[in-house]
């Protein structure tokens, strides 16, 4: 990289840092993780409502969901194929 | 959380179905001390995401977030739910009946290892 874009990318770099440091953007971020990862969950929950098991309400572990999702969708697929 | 019975019209698949989900249930909380290291890397979430990914018809080369799939996968249940209850309603009993006979012999291979 030539000189000149070497060092506009050291700085792009640092301000991202700095911008980065202080503590409203951390929390910003932090906000922002929750929400994503409450929407996540809510995906996991609203699967977890579709899957056929005994009792009907379950729990279930993220990775039972995922498994239990496969084999009935296959499942689906075959019956609809017939 | 509300108990709700997804699958309303197919009563004699029901069992089957919560048959084989007690099954793939059972094999992930059991600890099998002489499961071989590649099959319980196969089972992990990762591999779930793509083997979702290909049963939803999303293209492999194409880069979608988890949450994104299982948004993909719970639409896609829904409408084969929806076509289900569409085909129910045309041919009840034969219907019913041949898929019951069917469901426990003739899933794939590749099904029957994750279940497995």
């Amino acid at each position: 990289m030539p000189l000149e874009r070497e060092e506009h990318a050291r700085s792009r770099e640092e301000r991202r840092r700095r911008r980065r440091a202080t503590a409203k953007y951390r929390s910003a971020h932090a906000c922002r993780e929750r929400i994503r990862v409450v929407a996540f969950n809510v995906a996991f929950g609203e699967l977890r409502r579709l899957l056929p098991t005994l009792p009907p309400d379950k729990r279930m572990s993220k990775i039972e969901i995922l498994r239990l999702a496969v084999c009935y969708i296959s499942y689906l697929n075959h019956v609809l194929d017939v | 959380m509300k108990a709700i019975s997804p699958v309303r019209s197919v009563r004699s698949c029901y069992k089957a179905v919560c048959c084989i989900s007690e099954q793939s249930l059972a094999i992930g909380r059991n600890k099998h001390p002489c499961v071989d290291e590649s099959v319980s890397a196969l089972c992990d979430m990762n591999d779930c995401y793509s083997k979702l990914k290909e049963l939803v018809c999303i293209p492999q080369n194409k880069s979608v977030s988890q949450v994104e799939i299982l948004q993909h996968v719970i639409d896609y249940i829904f409408d084969l739910q929806i076509a289900l209850e569409a085909e129910d309603a045309s041919a009840p009993e034969m219907v019913l009946s041949i898929k019951a006979a069917d469901i426990t012999h003739n899933f794939s291979k590749e099904e029957e290892r994750l279940c497995h």
